[in-house]
């Protein structure tokens, strides 16, 4: 085959775009701004640890199957884990969240970075949303109670019926946090396109004078 | 339901320090009502957030 010829199929074109737009150093850096030296810096590369507790705990629970975390205590231990890495994810997830809204890190051309992380927030809260859904005892059965009204009202009733136990299950487990994996994946590639939101410039002394 | 000796004895340990079965506590002053559960959790999140401001961040000696 000819040069011309491989550089018109769809996979070269798509590998040379990836490579355009994410070279390896970039993708894959080793080393980082000196301003990356800060504590408030951390907190997304914890978030991302968190929510990979999360889905090795809630694959393990998905090998016992719904229930289980009633019957036994190595289910109960898994969904204890599965809630407190929740909690972890959260608490991580809301206290980078601040550090980037208050450094306004959509500059330099990164809203579409801060879009994704404010997105995969909002999914995020709706995933474990259908995980206490899911918890088959009173407590899902009061959250679900209390949701339905509303959410009904929304007009969102009519595909999720947070009263079906299956299909939130199945929304908890699949579809959402599919939605927010990728969504995680696209802000961490986008920081790594864009590079580390510097902090914001310090004010001289006689500023405005 | 059946619930194994060794199930118990775990949550029986925390239980010694928190409470989780009472009824739940809130703060309620005029419009503003939590549970004090979230309350700690969003004063650590600041103590946290702050704390990772001011907290110097641990340096590579250079050569």
């Amino acid at each position: 085959m000819s040069t011309l010829e491989e550089r018109s199929t769809w996979t070269v074109r798509l590998r040379e775009a990836g490579v355009r737009a994410l070279p390896p150093e970039r993708l894959l850096p080793d080393s980082q701004p000196v301003f990356v030296s800060s504590w408030i810096y951390v907190f997304g590369a914890l978030t991302i640890a968190a929510f990979a507790v999360v889905l090795v705990s809630g694959a393990v629970l998905a090998l016992g199957g719904v229930g289980w975390w009633h019957r036994a205590a190595t289910g109960h231990f898994f969904n204890s884990i599965h809630l407190w890495s929740t909690e972890l994810f959260f608490f991580f997830m809301v206290v980078h969240l601040w550090g980037k809204f208050f450094m306004a890190a959509w500059r330099g051309r990164r809203a579409l970075t801060w879009i994704t992380g404010a997105v995969s927030f909002l999914v995020s809260i709706a995933t474990a949303f259908t995980g206490y859904l899911s918890q088959q005892n009173f407590d899902s059965e009061w959250i679900g109670t209390q949701a339905k009204d509303g959410l009904n009202a929304s007009g969102v009733g009519a595909f999720f019926n947070v009263l079906d136990y299956g299909q939130m299950i199945l929304w908890h487990v699949l579809l959402l946090p599919l939605l927010v994996g990728l969504l995680i994946a696209g802000h961490v590639l986008l920081v790594r396109r864009r590079g580390v939101c510097p902090p914001l410039p310090a004010k001289a002394a006689n500023d405005g004078k | 339901m059946v619930v194994s000796r060794r199930a118990v004895r775990l949550p029986g340990m925390f239980a010694a320090l928190f409470n989780l079965n009472g009824h739940p506590h809130y703060v309620h002053s005029g419009w503003f009502l939590i549970s004090l559960g979230n309350l700690v959790v969003v004063i650590a999140m600041i103590v946290v957030f702050v704390l990772a401001l001011v907290l110097p961040f641990p340096r590579r000696k250079q050569p």
